[in-house]
């Protein structure tokens, strides 16, 4: 399957299976379109009238999200937190801050209901049998809050707004 | 010879409670030379005629030079293999024997690391308890199994654990209750070279209103309650590391709850002479196992805390002191 097709499938069967999320997702979304990434796949997604729909690649985004086969897998065994994709810059995600918020809303309407769309199980095990790794399972690098250095002009502001208590 | 009659509790057709189903096989094998740690658990969660229904399958091995090793699966309930007596999804099942009472584990490289093909065969009396306990909106009960001897082959990466020096312990809990309510618990397993200690306690999710404590004790071949005002149990400071997550979709949408507060010194005591227990556990790595349920929607979290123990006191008036492996469990 394709990035798209598992995009569509997995809309579909919250579609077809949480109705109620379905309409949250559109809220969420509205008309916005965003650019998905995975490993060399590019799409353009986004809503239109209540329908996914995938437009041309060249179409104007309101953001982008992008990562690879290993994350997503890293992430599906609990090998590797979310913010901690985005720090190591496994997980990239740009756009307006509004645009990427919604972006990560839309995300958790679907993790949601995993636990209750069994349809989404079957394109998990899909997903694993389709795109294994292809490099052995490394343990994630232990990983500091944060894991660049906080210079002192930052931590005067962090005092100056009682920010480090 | 030790029987042990159990049975997976589906519930009948008519059952107006049958959404809230749960069934949990588990089973804890620890060692106590390496000090290796073992949690397996088959489980249903739903009703079997509802398509949202789940069945979970749970191989999770600590090892202290290798951290957690293992992983869940998460199936379909329709897609499980249940027996009268067995739970069973595609790559592990749990199984309970009557004659001799033993339990069967099978796991078939989960996270393509662990495997097993275990027996476990009962050297303590099992505790039948059977009556339905309030807890949140239903109940829950169980059976122990509070000490087994495992035999056969455990395996990660394909190098065989020893079991020479392992112990086991297993339960089965079943009841009716939706993940996500007010409802919380801890257990304690702490398994040593002649003695297994068998904790707990329900509670709510806060851990601010806690049930009638459960403590015992098995040596052999004899068994030993404290009566629940005679038991006390009480946290210290604070566990500080990385937990694995499982399942990690859930780990991704619960990022809130990627450091729970966990305890790093649980003390345990019961005392109702001429018999005295002081036990120590101390935290060493800890594992959050996400459940959601299929039907209530709601998420709770079960904190698997590995680590090392140790007790003193008298039991049948005799002195004992001994060391060993534990998983502590800390529900919200």
């Amino acid at each position: 399957m394709t990035l798209a097709e598992y995009i569509r499938e997995l809309v579909l069967a919250l579609r077809r299976s949480a109705p109620s999320a379905y309409g949250r997702l559109i809220q969420v979304a509205g008309e916005r379109r965003a650019r998905i990434g995975l490993d060399d796949e590019r799409v353009v997604t986004g809503f239109q009238g209540g329908e996914l729909v995938f437009p041309p690649l060249d179409t104007p985004v309101d953001g982008e999200g992008s990562t690879d086969r290993e994350t997503v897998l890293d992430l599906l065994d609990g090998r590797l937190e979310v913010t901690e994709a985005v720090l190591l810059g496994r997980i990239d995600a740009c756009g307006k801050s509004e645009d990427v918020d919604r972006f990560l809303i839309a995300i958790e309407v679907l993790l949601d209901e995993v636990a209750h769309v069994p349809a989404t199980r079957a394109l998990s095990e899909r997903f694993r049998a389709e795109k294994p790794r292809r490099t052995g399972a490394e343990p994630p690098p232990a990983l500091e809050w944060y894991p660049f250095r906080l210079d002192a002009e930052e931590f005067e502001m962090l005092s100056r707004l009682d920010l480090l208590s | 010879m030790i029987t042990f009659t159990d049975f997976v509790r589906l519930p009948p057709p008519a059952d107006p409670e049958q959404a809230a189903y749960k069934d949990w096989l588990h089973l804890n094998v620890v060692d106590t030379a390496d000090g290796w740690v073992g949690v397996f658990n088959a489980s249903l969660h739903g009703s079997p005629r509802d398509a949202r229904s789940l069945a979970l399958g749970t191989a999770l091995i600590y090892h202290p030079s290798l951290g957690w090793i293992g992983n869940m699966e998460v199936t379909d309930l329709a897609s499980a293999s249940i027996q009268p007596a067995f739970i069973g999804v595609r790559r592990m099942g749990m199984a309970s024997s009557p004659a001799p009472a033993a339990i069967q584990l099978s796991v078939d490289r989960m996270d393509e690391r662990v495997s097993a093909q275990i027996l476990c065969t009962a050297v303590q009396d099992p505790i039948l308890i059977e009556l339905p306990l309030p807890f949140g909106r239903g109940w829950i009960s169980w059976n122990v199994v509070p000490r087994l001897k495992p035999q056969g082959e455990l395996s990660v990466d394909g190098v065989a654990l020893p079991l020479n020096l392992a112990r086991a312990y297993h339960d089965h809990n079943w009841g009716r209750w939706y993940w996500g309510d007010d409802i919380g618990w801890e257990w304690g397993y702490f398994g040593g070279a002649s003695v297994s200690v068998v904790f707990a306690r329900t509670s709510n999710r806060a851990h601010s209103s806690l049930g009638a404590p459960w403590l015992s004790v098995h040596r052999n071949g004899i068994s030993r309650r404290f009566p629940e005002p005679l038991v006390a149990c009480h946290f210290e400071g604070s566990w500080q590391g990385r937990l694995r997550r499982l399942p990690g979709a859930m780990a991704a949408l619960h990022q809130d709850r990627a450091r729970p507060s966990l305890p790093r010194r649980v003390t345990i005591l019961g005392a109702e002479p001429p018999d005295e227990l002081t036990l120590t556990f101390e935290a060493v790595a800890a594992a959050q196992l996400i459940a959601g349920d299929p039907a209530g929607h709601g998420y709770s979290f079960i904190h698997q805390i590995a680590g090392t123990f140790q007790m003193e006191g008298r039991l049948g008036g005799e002195s004992i002191y001994e060391r060993g492996s534990a998983i502590f469990e800390y529900v919200d």
